[in-house]
């Protein structure tokens, strides 16, 4: 089933090589969630994380030509992070302050309600695993930009250390030795917000499952 | 310690992602049985792991698929592709231009049916042109031999009167009534220009040269006529095949992946 997979892959890889839109379109249809998801965990923002999936996308077609490789995603998840990463500088360049929306018409404060409003989800709606999603996603996003990418890149999108090296364009090495500390740094993290099991809690929770089992 | 930490750290790492040997998974097995502390770091970092996996996968608020335009904008399309619209068009141009050859010659066609009489008056001309010289040396021509390769326009008044003793149409001489009489030989020979020629002016050697000039340029003019014609009707076939040949191809290259 895989080797199929792969077989299709590589038939859609070589047709958008020589320029084939459609074949191109379906690698996008694959592999859009992996990018804007990567894009959104970098960026934590929606709209510019739907910006630069877009933009990957466009920079992957325009330099397919020069794509040497078997798997389409860690080159375009290599092409998403470049893009993330250039996004991320120019913004440290030019920081855009968010501004207190002001009404045009006499220049004073809008006082809205929409804009005082909370955006993080209401007390009734969070559950327990939304708050360890909220957490993981808290401590993903205090991660060095370097950290980070290794993480999102080994940890969530499954590829092999090879592959990471490829995409971020780092020595084997380097890439093992920044992922080990990110995880280091993630577990400190979840375990400062009380996220993360100890070994006692972990052996009550595995002996209450076996009793209900 | 932290150094001893951080090897062990890695130990762990190692581990979780395989990448670890034979000899080096028993020592770290052994050890994992005898230590607490690096039991639970690997727990730790075992659950830090699922919890990134678990990471649900937004949905993106929109697909990313590249429009052709796009796709245009930023990359030149490939050679198939590059030549489809001109095929295209071609294609139409040849179709309509196939068309064309067969419903123009319409006009073409009525054009040819004048010359057609004409061209049969024109060899009625040049025979009576080369008779009237025999009959000018022979000086005999009997109205029972009359036929139209005997007819002799050009002979004197005495002659005609002999070979033909009507009193001729409506009291007109003989002459006029044989130019009549010849005339109804040939269909839809009413042409003003060239009849006058014909009845009243004596046609000379030189004139009856230019006139088979004349009649041959006619005739080629028709053939090249009709050979444009086929000319046309082939590079359309020609281009029209290329054209489908190309669209098809391309087609089923753009199927292919669709």
């Amino acid at each position: 089933m895989k080797e199929k997979m792969e077989t299709d892959e590589s038939k859609l890889i070589k047709g958008a090589i020589q320029g084939n839109l459609n074949a191109f379109n379906q690698l996008v249809m694959i592999y859009q969630t992996a990018v804007y998801n990567t894009a959104l965990r970098i960026v934590y923002d929606e709209d510019r994380a739907n910006d630069l999936a877009q933009t990957a996308f466009i920079s992957a077609w325009q330099h397919m030509d020069s794509f040497k490789g078997d798997s389409f995603k860690p080159w375009i998840l290599r092409i998403t992070i470049n893009a993330c990463y250039d996004e991320l500088r120019r913004q440290r360049r030019h920081p855009s302050v968010p501004l207190e929306p002001v009404s045009t018409e006499d220049d004073e404060e809008n006082e809205d309600v929409h804009w005082l409003m909370d955006p993080s989800p209401q007390p009734s709606q969070t559950t327990e695993t939304n708050e360890m999603i909220q957490a993981v996603e808290n401590c993903l996003n205090r991660l060095p930009f370097d950290y980070r990418s290794v993480l999102l890149l080994i940890d969530v999108q499954e590829l092999d250390y090879q592959e990471a090296s490829e995409v971020l364009d780092k020595p084997l090495g380097t890439v093992k030795s920044r992922l080990f500390r990110a995880r280091q740094k993630m577990r400190d993290c979840l375990k400062e917000k009380g996220e993360l099991f100890s070994s006692e809690d972990r052996y009550f929770d595995r002996k209450d499952e076996q009793d209900n089992g | 310690m932290d150094n001893r930490k951080a090897k062990d750290l890695e130990l762990i790492n190692t581990y979780l992602d395989h990448e670890m040997n034979d000899q080096d998974l028993l020592d770290f097995a052994e050890r994992l049985s005898q230590e607490e502390n690096l039991k639970e770091d690997l727990a730790d970092i075992m659950q830090v792991r699922s919890q990134l996996r678990k990471l649900p996968m937004k949905k993106p608020p929109q697909n990313y698929i590249l429009t052709r335009s796009m796709a245009q904008e930023v990359r030149k399309p490939n050679l198939l592709e590059r030549f489809f619209p001109i095929f295209r068009t071609a294609a139409v141009f040849a179709c309509i231009a196939f068309v064309l050859t067969f419903i123009l010659p319409l006009s073409s066609i009525s054009s040819s049916t004048k010359t057609e009489p004409m061209l049969a008056k024109k060899s009625v001309e040049i025979d009576l042109i080369d008779k009237s010289d025999e009959a000018n040396s022979e000086k005999v021509v009997t109205p029972e031999v009359f036929s139209e390769e005997s007819v002799n326009p050009l002979a004197d008044s005495e002659l005609m009167v002999q070979a033909f003793p009507s009193k001729g149409v409506r009291g007109g001489n003989p002459k006029l009534e044989y130019l009549t009489n010849a005339e109804r030989m040939i269909p839809d020979d009413r042409s003003p220009v060239s009849t006058p020629e014909i009845s009243s002016q004596p046609i000379s050697g030189e004139a009856a040269q230019k006139e088979i000039q004349n009649l041959i340029n006619g005739v080629s003019e028709s053939q090249t006529t009709g050979s444009a014609e086929t000319i046309i009707r082939l590079v359309s076939i020609g281009i029209l095949a290329v054209s489908l040949f190309w669209i098809a191809i391309t087609l089923i290259k753009r199927r292919q992946w669709a």
